[in-house]
């Protein structure tokens, strides 16, 4: 069975955590913009976006990114699942670009989702935030901004649950090799 | 000169009123024996005459296909004279009566003489060939009739198409009853055949081919039928389709007009269904057309509507057959799958008798061509078909001993099959090593 | 669902799931196509190959710019007039071009059914452009997007096609793309240009134009195609098809306010459509040709992805 590690009291005091220490961080361009990875990613993004605005006084630019046809296991069956459009309205040239995503591992999507933002424009930099960091990386990629880093076993993976679309609520499971998703 | 003995099969001929054991002689190449008494058959083949064993096997009267393409001369890639009499007799056909419409089409009398010493070279089955109706198959003069005819020209046919006009159809069946000889018809009019491909209906609607209305044929039966009316020139309908076709025919019979009609095993057994996948193997003039056209043809079958089941084997190149559907030819093969085909759909499947359907490929064939046999009788020619009425076996198309494999029955299982082949006394086929000599 | 078909042949083999799926990727091709940047490296080092037997300019236009906005090679030969008795097959041509390493190939065909033969002979995924009078599968999955960009949906409206079904590729797809998706379509024509039993295809048959125009939300008016009747005129004139069929803005003024009018083109103007309202407010043909490349790039990228 997967096991519930975190609840949403956890996730709620992290999003509080990760918010304010991107509001303490310095500007490089001409401002700070969310840019939240689908599908989680996007609803992470929503209530960092809602926190800094709330705690900080920080109305942020927000846009939502599928970087599926920038993957690199796109003809390896991956291109071949559903893929949403993506949504920045917002001109992201100069901006220092905050990339949310929900768990990192080997860096790959990661790496997809930067090509993408340069399709879009040139962003005085990009930094990312992350809720869990599962391990297992493959490219040089680190999270700038980190909620919790959990070690799994070979063939295991975190999940991690958000109320706005999973019944399981908010909540971090971790599934062990064989064992079925919750 | 040859001679066989067929010993112990069950003889069947309703035309003699065969159905029961017995044995057959053959002397020099003619009947000379048919009975109860082995020792009889054996004295009357004579010194010196083979034996074979029919096992118990019903023996027949040798199988007339009237409807062949030998394609020679002109395209000996898909068949010759010699490769279609051997497809012939190992599908148990003693005698097969092939179109005219080689390259050049065969409308003189030294092209008629050319096909019969091609098919004598052969050695295998009979082999009768059709003169064209018209010059070149042109359809515009009335080619030398008679003189083909001299020559031995058993029918006259501008098969692969009809002939265009009534008024030249009058003319030809006016002549040709004159020479004693049958006009066959392929009954497809040219307006409404408009670059058609298929069976027009649902099918080709779906599929976006054109299609040919079953009027296109109709509409030529129904004018062929009045021409043999005004001339009193025998006209045989050949590959009829269509339900409307069989009825026309059905009640110009009623009327004593002198017309004929044959059927194709394909035309018996598959639906424009077949195209779904495009496979130019199921292009065939006239096309496969629905359900109640194969039940029309079986009724016509009956009731005796339709006299001949006739295969129209037509090979094709197969690499032709690879082409796109639009650009590749009409036509399949069936020499070789007649039988086991009409066995299964039609007898183990069908609700017919062998005593049913066999004078549709003896004994009515020979009659409506004036050939003289297809019966076992004394004093005929000693033409013999065996057939294993249970045999289970699967076409398997590389292994015809036609040059084409344009077959629709591919990969068919089939139950029953011609086991051995005797033409005029000469055993010329035999599938399972049955014969001994004496 | 995940998309599992290696050719795109024909809208009659897909289930109304698969044309859903289609459409949806397709809206993230169309986001992609306003960006500055067109180009996404989905399908770098693939190699794609336009195979058109027959002539096109818009339908082979739009398949390359597709191919290129995925980052893919593309190359494009055009051969009309298909001498196939003598000379090289069709097979034996795509046979040829598969042997350099080719992973799509873009058929178009004067002959209904030819990209059926050619997948069974390739092993590269084979993309349906048109094959003679059967299916245009990507034509109509843009006629499905557009008119579900327009109303917001498919289900539930009445569609009509007018002109020259019987002939026409782009008829056949659209009635089973629309009828899948829960459409109700009107076929609307002469009766010599509406082939027999189309009826079993879901349609229903109209020869009243202007009834056609009150009952429907989306117009596909059908071009006449000329060169394909085969040297019968399938109505005594154009004068006469135009008084019957031609949509004009005084009969269009009889349908509802935002009835769609479409056309696959090329156009006849002054024959199916009058100018004003092939250029007017109600009809979407340019965004049927902006959708077109979206559409393309979503099949493209599909049929690439399955082994």
């Amino acid at each position: 069975m997967a096991s519930k590690i975190f609840d949403s009291a956890w996730l709620e005091d992290c999003l509080i955590r990760l918010a304010d220490s991107i509001a303490s961080r310095k500007d490089k361009g001409s401002g700070k913009a969310l840019i939240g990875l689908c599908t989680r990613g996007a609803i992470l993004a929503d209530r960092l976006k809602t926190l800094l605005k709330d705690r900080h006084g920080l109305d942020l630019p927000i846009g939502y990114l599928d970087a599926t046809l920038y993957r690199d296991d796109l003809t390896r069956g991956a291109g071949l699942k559903p893929v949403v459009p993506s949504e920045i309205d917002y001109d992201l040239n100069d901006k220092d670009i905050i990339l949310v995503d929900d768990v990192i591992s080997t860096g790959r999507s990661i790496r997809a989702a930067m090509e993408a933002l340069f399709d879009y424009g040139r962003p005085a930099s990009i930094s990312l935030c992350v809720m869990i960091d599962r391990g297992g990386r493959e490219l040089p990629i680190h999270p700038d901004y980190l909620g919790v880093k959990i070690e799994v076993s070979k063939g295991g993976f975190v999940r991690l649950k958000l109320s706005e679309i999973d019944p399981q609520g908010d909540a971090v499971f971790v599934v062990g090799p064989g064992e079925p998703e919750p | 000169m040859s001679s066989i003995i067929i010993a112990n099969a069950t003889l069947l001929d309703p035309s003699e009123g065969l159905d029961g054991p017995g044995h057959v002689g053959v002397k020099d190449g003619l009947i000379a024996y048919v009975g109860g008494d082995l020792q009889a058959a054996r004295d009357a083949a004579g010194e010196g005459a083979r034996e074979l064993d029919a096992g118990g096997h019903m023996l027949t009267p040798g199988l007339i296909d009237m409807h062949v393409h030998l394609r020679e001369p002109g395209n000996e890639a898909e068949e010759t004279i010699a490769s279609g009499a051997m497809a012939a007799v190992a599908g148990g056909f003693t005698s097969v009566v092939c179109m005219p419409n080689t390259e050049p089409a065969v409308d003189t009398e030294s092209a008629i003489t050319f096909t019969r010493r091609e098919a004598r070279r052969a050695g295998l089955a009979n082999v009768y060939p059709v003169g064209a109706v018209t010059a070149g198959r042109k359809g515009q003069e009335l080619a030398e009739m008679a003189q083909m005819a001299r020559g031995g020209a058993v029918a006259f046919s501008d098969d692969g198409s009809a002939i265009p006009t009534a008024g030249l159809l009058r003319r030809a069946l006016s002549y040709s009853k004159m020479l004693g000889k049958p006009i066959l018809e392929h009954c497809e009019d040219e307006s409404l055949l408009d670059g058609g491909m298929m069976d027009e209906g649902y099918m080709s609607t779906a599929l976006g081919l054109k299609g040919i209305p079953d009027e296109c044929e109709e509409i030529i039966v129904a004018r062929d039928v009045a021409m043999a009316r005004l001339t009193g020139g025998h006209v045989h309908i050949q590959h009829v389709s269509t339900a409307n076709s069989v009825d026309i025919i059905c009640r110009a019979k009623e009327s004593g007009i002198p017309v004929t009609a044959e059927v194709t095993p394909h035309h018996l057994t598959l639906t424009s269904d077949c195209l779904k996948d495009y496979d130019p193997v199921y292009r065939v003039a006239p096309p496969l057309r629905a359900d109640v056209d194969i039940a029309a043809c079986r009724q016509g079958l009956k009731d005796g509507t339709i006299d001949a089941i006739a295969s129209d084997h037509a090979p094709q190149l197969e690499e032709e057959k690879e082409l796109e559907f639009a650009f590749a030819p009409n036509g399949m093969i069936g020499l070789e799958t007649t039988v086991g085909v009409i066995s299964t759909a039609l007898i183990k499947n069908g609700g017919f008798t062998w005593a049913e359907l066999l004078p549709t490929m003896t004994s009515r064939p020979s009659d409506i061509l004036d050939l003289g046999r297809g019966r076992l009788r004394v004093g005929l020619p000693g033409d013999l078909t065996l057939i294993d009425t249970e045999r289970e076996w699967v076409v398997e198309v590389d292994k015809f001993h036609s040059r084409s494999r344009n077959c629709p029955f591919r990969d068919w299982p089939l139950v029953g099959k011609a086991i051995a082949t005797v033409v005029g006394g000469k055993l010329v086929y035999d599938a399972d090593n049955r014969c001994r000599e004496v | 669902m995940q998309w599992t078909r290696k050719h795109l042949l024909g809208l009659e083999e897909l289930s109304a799931e698969e044309i859903t799926f289609i459409l949806d990727r397709a809206d993230s091709f169309k986001e992609i196509c306003t960006r500055p940047n067109k180009k996404v490296p989905a399908l770098v080092g693939r190699t794609i190959v336009n195979m058109f037997f027959e002539n096109s300019t818009r339908t082979n236009i739009s398949f390359q710019l597709a191919a290129r906005r995925l980052s893919a090679d593309i190359l494009s030969f055009s051969k009309a007039g298909t001498s196939v008795a003598k000379g090289e097959t069709m097979v034996d041509t795509a046979l040829n071009i598969e042997a350099m390493g080719v992973d799509v190939m873009v058929l178009r065909h004067g002959a209904s059914g030819a990209p059926w033969k050619l997948a069974k002979h390739v092993n590269c995924a084979v993309v349906n452009a048109g094959d003679g009078q059967h299916e245009h599968p990507t034509q109509a999955l843009l006629d499905l997007y557009t008119i579900r960009e327009a109303r917001g949906r498919i289900a539930g409206l009445t569609v009509g096609i007018v002109g020259d079904i019987a002939h026409s590729r782009v008829a056949r797809s659209n009635i089973w793309g629309l009828t899948k998706l829960g459409a109700r379509v009107l076929a609307v024509g002469p009766t010599t240009l509406i082939p027999r039993e189309i009826e079993k295809m879901g349609v229903e048959v109209c020869h009243d134009m202007d009834r056609a125009i009150r009952e429907c939300d989306v117009l596909n008016m059908l071009r006449i195609q000329f060169e394909r009747q085969g040297g019968h005129n399938p109505f005594p004139s154009i004068r006469e098809y135009i008084q019957m069929f031609g949509l004009t803005k005084e009969r269009l003024r009889k349908g509802r306010p935002d009835l769609v009018v479409m056309h696959p083109g090329p156009v006849n103007r002054g024959v199916e459509l009058s100018p004003e309202v092939a250029d007017g407010p109600q009809s979407v043909i340019l965004r049927q040709v902006a959708n077109g490349l979206a559409v393309r790039m979503a099949v493209l990228q599909l049929v690439a992805g399955v082994e």
